[in-house]
């Protein structure tokens, strides 16, 4: 009688654990993966996922579980193509939960699908989902895709939140920047001044004064590091032929490392031919002309 | 050199002419080309219109931005637009299915009594004199018949009767002035094409028919045309119709796309032309 109730306890646990997705006494997939992980073998916690996803018996929220907790593996391994497939799949069933879809969009704008991203995040925003990552995620993905005003508009939004995001930061200048809201850019720009170099943030504050019609403005940013940047004569040189000081231009353009040798050329040539000296300015041209980036613009005086 | 182009070229640099062509409902992708050309501050000079290429550039020029035309156009509720004209006392003396009175009141409502002189950047538009063929610009008086003339389908809307002459739409002389853009001493003509012919859908309506048989006409006008820009943005427009107005958002978006793909040829050439005028330029 009592091998008999011990028994019927036994087929009870398991009729109702099997009713459950649940195995009880073992430990669960997600549990048996996470040690794989940490000992340091992530190809076991993926097969281990793997082989329970296409377990029949488990309920959809489990197998769901398994599938988000599978994708970040892929994820975590650069497998993104993987993980998309896995996430989609996970989608599929059920519920709509938000984070798959953020996480699907995510690993899309990571994989370069752009337009895919964006048809995600904007579901998400369409149900009512208005969550930093959200925001963060379309503003990245129309940042990406050159729709240069949405991507302010969610940025703005996003780094309302988190204002010391600085890759966001540097998403907002760029896009202010593109849309020519100079003032803007400049503040986005000094928003994320901590993690550009001095040579570069002053290169770039000192442009953006040039393209709001400020080379004054430049030539101050760029007077801080001319000791130290010797590129800072190129952009200096282009500030002094934007308020028309040809002289200085042409000083400073002599002066341009060698990186930035081709622009500078090309820029002194055209400084001369303003200033009438066409026969020096002639062969710059005729020589930079057999260069890809320059044949269009040097074909002109070429010709 | 985009920046030595806006301030010390300033004087030299190249004049931009934006050509948008007819295309009935395809033409809405206007839209999106202006909202693109403006987020990316293309320089634009002179605006030239046929159609509805002249209801869009009309409106832009006025100095409405191009979200601000994108989304009143998205609101615009065409079945109220439009006055059919059919009835049982008139069918044996039809002049035409539709009335564009309300699409005239509908500009007033956005434009107000402009002149053409009112105009922020300055703009033309194309009409067709349905009793002579003439070919007739616009380039001054009143803004909205010049545009209501302009728009205005021949067969669909009713004639508009402007300046002793009997008018109909520019796309049937000319559905991509560009000739007018470099007559206006255009330096450069970016023409924004969405009159491209496509197959006949299944519907046999007269209204589907009429506007083919114009798309058809128009596209072979508008080849040699099209070779006088010097860029050309062509939308994807492969599944929008002349008669789908309820596809506005998908339109736009299109012009939007092709916009921003071409965006880095039109500095380009901005650029190459700027400097052909510095070239040109005598020596100080």
């Amino acid at each position: 009688m009592r091998k008999f109730g011990a028994l019927t306890v036994l087929s009870a646990l398991v009729f109702i654990s099997s009713c459950a997705g649940v195995r009880i006494g073992r430990p669960s997939p997600l549990e048996i993966a996470a040690s794989f992980e940490a000992a340091g073998n992530p190809d076991e916690a993926v097969k281990t996922l793997k082989n329970a996803s296409q377990d029949a018996s488990y309920k959809s929220a489990v197998k769901r579980e398994i599938l988000t907790a599978l994708a970040e593996l892929y994820a975590n391994q650069k497998d993104n193509l993987n993980a998309i497939k896995t996430l989609r799949e996970a989608a599929q069933t059920g519920d709509g939960d938000p984070f798959i879809g953020l996480r699907l969009g995510e690993m899309l704008l990571r994989e370069g699908l752009i337009a895919e991203a964006i048809a995600e995040f904007t579901a998400l925003e369409n149900r009512g989902v208005k969550t930093p990552s959200l925001l963060l995620g379309l503003g990245e993905a129309y940042y990406r895709n050159g729709r240069i005003l949405k991507a302010t508009v969610y940025l703005e939004q996003y780094l309302k939140i988190y204002p010391d995001d600085k890759k966001a930061m540097m998403m907002l200048y760029e896009s202010h920047e593109a849309m020519g809201n100079y003032p803007a850019a400049r503040n986005a720009l000094s928003g994320c001044a901590a993690v550009l170099s001095a040579k570069d943030f002053a290169v770039k504050m000192a442009m953006n004064w040039m393209r709001d019609g400020n080379p004054d403005e430049a030539v101050e940013e760029l007077e801080k590091i001319k000791a130290d940047f010797p590129e800072s004569n190129f952009y200096l040189a282009l500030a002094c032929y934007q308020k028309g000081d040809l002289d200085k231009a042409l000083h400073f353009f002599a002066q341009a490392p060698d990186s930035l040798a081709d622009e500078a050329s090309f820029f002194r040539a055209l400084v001369l031919f303003e200033l009438g000296r066409k026969a020096e300015a002639n062969p710059i041209f005729k020589k930079l002309a057999l260069k890809e980036n320059y044949s269009r613009y040097c074909a002109v005086f070429v010709k | 050199m985009r920046i030595l182009a806006s301030s010390r070229w300033q004087d030299q640099r190249a004049k931009v002419a934006l050509v948008l062509s007819g295309g009935a409902a395809r033409g809405l992708a206007h839209v999106g080309v202006l909202k693109s050309w403006q987020e990316k501050k293309l320089p634009l000079d002179l605006i030239v219109g046929t159609s509805v290429g002249a209801i869009v550039g009309a409106l832009y020029a006025s100095g409405m931005d191009g979200a601000e035309i994108d989304r009143i156009i998205a609101g615009l509720n065409w079945n109220e637009l439009i006055e059919f004209r059919v009835t049982p006392a008139r069918i044996l003396n039809l002049n035409s299915i539709i009335s564009s009175e309300k699409m005239g009141d509908w500009m007033f409502s956005h434009m107000g009594d402009k002149k053409f002189s009112d105009l922020k950047i300055p703009f033309l538009c194309v009409a067709c004199d349905i009793r002579t063929g003439e070919k007739i610009v616009f380039r001054d008086g009143d803004l909205i018949p010049a545009v209501r003339a302009s728009s205005c389908i021949p067969g669909i809307f009713e004639p508009v009767e402007y300046r002793h002459r009997v008018l109909v739409d520019g796309g049937v002389v000319d559905n991509v002035p560009t000739d007018l853009a470099l007559a206006e001493g255009a330096d450069m003509i970016v023409a924004s094409w969405t009159g491209g012919s496509r197959w006949l859908s299944d519907s046999r309506s007269i209204i589907a028919v009429l506007t083919q048989v114009i798309s058809v006409s128009g596209t072979v006008l508008s080849r040699r045309q099209l070779e006088k820009a010097d860029v050309v943005i062509e939308p994807d427009l492969r599944d929008v119709s002349p008669l789908d107005l309820d596809k506005f958002a998908q339109t736009s978006e299109a012009g939007y796309d092709a916009t921003v793909k071409k965006a880095g040829e039109i500095e380009k050439m901005f650029l190459q032309k700027t400097l052909e005028k510095i070239k040109a330029a005598p020596d100080k």
